[in-house]
């Protein structure tokens, strides 16, 4: 019998033993019943279904039991994120699954804690839970394997640019509830309405936190390419999205039209964020 | 005066600027991740403006049409601004909301300064990407002054050098423990010594050499110590509007957060309310 001593690597299609010298390693496929358990798939499982039931009962009404599964959730969801932290050595913001869940954690954050107390079947609230919803159901299509660690995602510019733009995006969607929320009144109570505002300042603080993810990241490309522009794909990406926030707060006029437009731009900046991020993801 | 002013300064001007620059930044994405152009975007990346204009084939004409157009559509953007914010001087003179209107136009103006200083770095200074050099080796920058490569220390394996770092096994390249020595020099004279790493490049009097990666060991045909050891490439580069972008930029994120915080609303606002019922009443 061999005793190996060194770092074991799990991911949902194999087992990998790393050798302390750094050069051998040992996969191990994973079939039958020499591995049925993957921690991440399982909990990925729990959460998804976590977070249906919630949704389910906040669509019902039920309140109590909807703020306890929303809870529920938020820890199974929260300790998810923990452990990929512990197991990768790395934040989980960079790659899909763990950016995903980590945008998942902070929306079900704002949904359980920020959320205005609101009657009716579609409210608020019961929107978050549909985001949550539909980025689990983005995330379906992306490996759960965990990110073999690279040097410079522990670099705290590199951690500060993924995780601002995580953050941004979780902010995004909750605003994006609002005006959602917003475009369901009736036309007579759109004037004046307080959804909008609320809206209106979680899509503000949304573009705060994405330009400290900019700024995180012109430092970042600063020391690593020797500039803070870079002619790329990736910086006028970014450049459109800011593009998104201006116009969402430049729109003239205080009527119920001009709130009507802003509302769709603001729908569609968090929509335009995704689709960079999965587009990055599947690339 | 007014009718010329009025529209220059209008919202609905920079609405239509703002649609014009996400739709000409859109296209820039298009032509960054096609074939024919990537190559011109890199030629971009590795000098300044006046050297895409100086040859006559070293940038593809419609990549020269597409940097036209965006800094035209940006000077527009820029008269916008100036106009506006005149505007919006004469409304604080007037003392209307004060505060607020205050802390938008310092915004604004901040903005206006931070694209300046992007326009800026792509005219002023210098930058020389993929310096490739060995040890003792030098490189001559405008000013008289010079780069010399004093020594390279690599102390992974030298077969690392050959992998692209995606292909490297995690954990097997210690970047704290690879840099190189470099001496800088003023007219021949040595004024500064020290040591580039990755993501820490060495900076002198706004002179920053920052290390991009290492290269293989020419070979054993020679004896030249120089070429038994890995080399590095280097991206030397000087640029005076760099500490303007990075103190203004995180200004303008400030602003935007105190702005925020002073118009964050979730009540329909007096004044509002009466302006609803005055107009319910008129019909």
């Amino acid at each position: 019998m061999v005793a190996l001593k060194g770092r074991v690597f799990l991911s949902s299609h194999s087992a990998s033993i790393k050798l302390p010298s750094g050069r051998n390693e040992v996969r191990i496929p994973k079939a039958g019943n020499l591995m049925m358990f993957d921690p991440l798939l399982t909990g990925y499982a729990t959460v998804f279904i976590l977070y249906a039931v919630t949704f389910f009962s906040s669509f019902m009404g039920w309140k109590g039991l909807s703020r306890l599964l929303s809870v529920m959730a938020l820890a199974v969801n929260g300790s998810i994120l923990v452990g990929i932290l512990i197991e990768s050595g790395q934040p989980p913001v960079f790659e899909m699954f763990g950016g995903m869940l980590f945008v998942m954690f902070i929306l079900c954050l704002l949904g359980i804690f920020c959320c205005r107390a609101e009657e009716g079947r579609l409210n608020i609230k019961t929107w978050v839970w549909i985001e949550i919803l539909f980025l689990l159901g983005i995330t379906l299509f992306f490996p759960t394997d965990l990110l073999p660690h690279r040097y410079h995602h522990t670099y705290p510019w590199v951690v500060l640019f993924h995780g601002f733009r995580c953050l941004a995006l979780s902010l995004a969607l909750f605003s994006a509830a609002h005006f959602v929320r917003f475009r369901r009144e009736p036309l007579r109570k759109r004037v004046n309405n307080p959804l909008f505002k609320q809206g209106r300042n979680y899509l503000l603080l949304s573009a705060v936190t994405f330009l400290c993810g900019e700024y995180s990241g012109i430092i970042w490309c600063q020391n690593g390419w020797g500039d803070f522009w870079h002619w790329s794909p990736a910086f006028f990406q970014s450049t459109l999205i800011i593009l998104f926030f201006m116009a969402a707060f430049h729109l003239p006029g205080k009527n119920p039209r001009s709130d009507n437009l802003r509302s769709v731009i603001a729908i569609m900046t968090p929509l335009l964020m995704l689709t960079i991020k999965v587009v990055k993801g599947l690339s | 005066m007014k009718k010329f002013l009025d529209p220059l300064s209008s919202m609905q001007f920079t609405t239509l600027i703002l649609a014009a620059l996400m739709l000409w930044f859109a296209w820039g994405i298009l032509l960054a991740e096609s074939d024919t152009f990537r190559q011109g975007f890199n030629v971009m990346n590795r000098s300044l403006v006046p050297a895409w204009f100086s040859e006559p084939r070293r940038l593809p004409f419609l990549l020269k049409v597409w940097f036209v157009g965006l800094c035209s559509v940006m000077v527009i953007l820029g008269i916008n601004l100036v106009f506006c914010s005149w505007t919006k001087i004469l409304k604080i003179m007037r003392n209307k909301q004060a505060a607020s209107r205050f802390v938008m136009l310092i915004i604004h103006i901040v903005f206006g300064l931070v694209a300046l200083g992007h326009f800026g770095s792509f005219l002023l200074g210098y930058r020389y990407e993929n310096v490739k050099l060995r040890i003792n080796q030098s490189f001559t920058l405008p000013e008289g002054c010079a780069v010399t490569v004093k020594d390279i220390y690599f102390e992974d394996d030298m077969k690392l050098l050959y992998q692209r770092p995606k292909e490297r096994t995690p954990g097997a390249f210690h970047p704290e423990a690879n840099f190189c020595e470099v001496v800088l020099t003023q007219n021949g004279k040595p004024v500064a010594r020290g040591r580039v790493y990755f993501l820490r490049p060495f900076v002198w009097k706004g002179i920053q050499v920052t290390l991009k990666r290492f290269t293989p060991p020419k070979g054993r045909g020679t004896r030249d110590q120089g070429f038994l050891k890995p080399g590095v490439r280097l991206t030397i580069s000087r640029n005076p509007v760099k500490l303007l972008v990075f103190v203004l930029f995180p200004v303008m994120i400030a602003g935007i957060g105190v702005h925020m915080v002073m118009t964050w609303r979730t009540r329909p606002s007096q004044k509002s309310n009466s302006m609803v019922k005055q107009e319910e009443n008129e019909k």
